[in-house]
């Protein structure tokens, strides 16, 4: 049931769409069963406006504390860095009136790769546990479900360039949370 | 088939050494390049008259970036574009094989099980195209290609960048071919949208020609062959039985009543499940499977799909394996296996390759850890990470390069970096524009900076301009800026020398840092810290 609400709740902030996307290449397992089937029809369009229409914004990881979406191609514990691109991450794009767009996210890449400093004691997310319930709040702030250090490592190695919601403060990144999108 | 350059042609473009040309097309002509990794790939060059135009370059940059989404799945991958470069391109997967517009016209319509095996691999791909909300609207014969006995769906989303572009295309010049297009695509009084069902049309009548060689609206002329579109039902009377049916429905003149890729899917593996089996390889069911349990809108739909197109692609023979069609194909079902790595089909393409399709890439590093470079050490010298700073120093060679990021940098651009001098007859050099061993090459030493042209240590055009005095340890902040194919070196925020860049085969490249020993005293040190390369 809590995955249930979870996933709910998800769908809701991802734009009230069903989708038959299984992450079953995810991180940690099999997709949550409550997934909508995939003979839904695609997704609804939402009432927020075209990205097209504005220009991407990306945040600073390089100084200060921010939070924000980025493509992450490396993650070195050892040596406390990480090698990110900041991207613009939203959901809910499609333009009411646009009957070709059936995204239920999108993405602008900066291509402005960066290397941070990650704190020394950092916190990493999963959008599933090991038993394969979702935790996700909301899209952009990624998974919600601990994760080892060595597990995240180990998931960006295999997976450069996927993408990861990123906490900094002063400049470091203090946590990091694989990004589910639907 | 590959045809020589022409005089004329660019040798690079992008970071992409062209090596032929591949065709001529309607939107400019397509060369084989080779990218900075060694990768075979096809580079679209578009022709002038479109690249003049802001709202091409917008509509272009907008449909490239959709295409990207698509799942490398029974679809050639784009990889790279550049809407803003003075001749704008875009790069995708090269895909070494014959047309199936050239294996019907070589060999006849399809046999019903290679047919059926064709029908199911190109409706993969079109709920790929689909799923990512991207719409082909020029799915033709000569679009479906075979790589290693598997099709693979090129060309698609970017005809919609030429579409409407009013300028260049009048009613008479419609992107598309006629014979594959769909009844409401020749309504120009209704502005009627044209949608995913007009992709879904053209598969029906790629089909019906891949099982018959003829068209299903066959007429003596295009204006014919749009009537019959219009008014007409097919003629599917010498397609295969099992695949009539669901032909037909998909060639319907009501968009509406044509069944939606996802759909189409369905009916191809579900209508006879055991015959679908039995011609089709356990892989290509595998991918097709998983390409219908996906729906428009996510990377979630690549994931999904990307280890049973990995399973595709290891078998390498792919659906045609077992159902030789023509000896061409069968040709390239055999090649070696060097050739098949240089054809990773269904591989997402590397990170390198996913840059400038917005703007042109950036990079920022402290260099006080291993990051975008990472500690370097052989015979020839080290660099490795102390002092909060990237320390460099010679070995057995009078220089050495620490390893970076693969970027290529093309075009106006800016490298700023903050470099020491760590011992006396070091320099610090920075290349930008670096080909292999190729590039040009800053020396900041302790007295002097430097520019030259430094070909596999062959140097030639070196300026050199005096340095106030500097005691070692001194860090000086370097900034090179090229604009209009003119590098300019500044020293702490003042220019000291410019140079033209004239080295056609060096529009593009890395950026490099390392030592050089200036008079062969061995094991000269130099530090590096905070680079920005900027593409401006």
């Amino acid at each position: 049931m809590k995955r249930a609400l979870v996933v709910l709740a998800f769908v809701l902030v991802a734009g009230g769409c069903g989708t038959a996307s299984k992450p079953g290449a995810g991180p940690s397992g099999p997709a949550p069963s409550s997934a909508a089937p995939s003979s839904e029809p695609p997704s609804k369009p939402s009432t927020k406006p075209s990205p097209e229409k504005s220009a991407p914004t990306f945040g600073d990881v390089t100084q200060g504390s921010t939070k924000t979406v980025v493509k992450m191609y490396s993650f070195d514990a050892d040596n406390q860095s990480a090698v990110v691109e900041p991207i613009d991450f939203k959901t809910g794009v499609c333009a009411p009136d646009d009957d070709e767009c059936h995204a239920e996210w999108d993405a602008q890449d900066s291509h402005r790769k960066v290397t941070v400093p990650v704190a020394d004691e950092p916190k990493f997310f999963n959008w599933q546990n090991d038993n394969g319930d979702v935790c996700i709040k909301k899209p952009e702030d990624g998974g919600t479900c601990p994760m080892k250090p060595k597990a995240f490592a180990t998931w960006i190695k295999e997976n450069p360039g996927e993408m990861v919601a990123v906490t900094t403060d002063n400049g470091e990144i203090t946590r990091a949370a694989l990004v589910y999108v639907p | 088939m590959t045809d020589p350059l022409r005089p004329g042609d660019p040798v690079e473009l992008g970071g992409y050494r062209l090596l032929g040309r591949l065709g001529q097309g309607g939107m400019g002509a397509v060369f084989l390049g080779r990218g900075g990794d060694g990768r075979l790939v096809a580079v679209k060059v578009i022709r002038p008259e479109y690249a003049s135009e802001a709202e091409f370059r917008g509509r272009f940059r907008s449909e490239v970036n959709r295409a990207r989404q698509v799942p490398p799945f029974c679809t050639a991958e784009v990889l790279d574009a550049d809407p803003d470069h003075p001749t704008p391109y875009l790069v995708v997967e090269y895909v070494d094989g014959p047309s199936l517009s050239q294996v019907i016209a070589e060999q006849g319509p399809l046999t019903a099980g290679n047919l059926h095996s064709v029908a199911v691999g190109v409706a993969t791909a079109l709920a790929a195209i689909h799923g990512a909300g991207v719409i082909h609207r020029d799915l033709k014969p000569a679009n479906v290609l075979f790589a290693l006995g598997t099709p693979k769906v090129i060309d698609f989303g970017i005809a919609r960048a030429f579409e409407v572009t009013s300028q260049h295309t009048r009613t008479d010049q419609m992107v598309g071919t006629v014979a594959y297009m769909a009844p409401e695509r020749f309504d120009t009084d209704h502005h009627t949208p044209v949608g995913p069902a007009a992709d879904v049309f053209a598969w029906g009548a790629v089909v019906a020609y891949a099982g018959t060689g003829r068209t299903p609206f066959q007429a003596d002329s295009p204006a014919a062959t749009a009537a019959r579109i219009l008014t007409q039902p097919p003629d599917l009377s010498r397609l295969p039985a099992s695949l009539q049916p669901v032909v037909a429905r998909t060639l319907a003149k009501d968009p509406r009543e044509r069944p939606t890729a996802h759909e189409l899917l369905d009916l191809l593996l579900d209508v006879d499940q055991a015959e679908a089996t039995q011609v089709m390889r356990p892989e290509l069911l595998r991918v097709a499977e998983a390409a219908r349990r996906t729906r428009p809108g996510s990377r979630v739909v690549r994931r999904v799909v990307l280890a049973a197109v990995a399973a595709l692609t290891l078998v390498g023979g792919g659906l045609l394996a077992a159902h030789s069609v023509v000896p061409r194909i069968q040709s390239a079902l055999n090649a070696s296996p060097a050739a098949v790595q240089q054809q990773p089909v269904g591989k997402p393409s590397p990170t390198p390759s996913r840059k400038r399709v917005i703007q042109g890439p950036s990079i920022f590093d402290r260099l006080d850890r291993p990051g975008q470079w990472t500690p370097t050490r052989d015979d020839s010298g080290r660099c490795e990470f102390t002092n909060d700073r990237l320390e460099a120093t010679t070995g057995g060679a009078n220089w050495f390069a620490c390893k970076g990021p693969a970027d290529i940098f093309a075009g106006d651009q800016s490298v700023t970096v903050d470099a020491t001098v760590l011992t006396s007859g070091a320099c610090a050099s920075i290349w930008f524009r670096k080909v292999e061993e190729a590039g040009y090459q800053v020396l900041v030493c302790a007295k002097d900076v430097r520019i030259r042209l430094d070909d596999e240590g062959a140097v030639s055009g070196e300026s050199k301009k005096n340095l106030p005095p500097a005691e070692l340890g001194h860090t000086r902040r370097i900034e090179i800026a090229v604009q209009d194919q003119k590098a300019t070196v500044y020293v702490d925020g003042i220019a000291q020398l410019s140079t033209t860049l004239d080295e056609p085969s060096l529009a593009a490249g890395r950026v490099e840092f390392g030592p050089y020993d200036d008079i062969q005293e061995g094991d000269t040190k130099v530090a590096f810290a905070n680079v920005e390369v900027l593409t401006l």
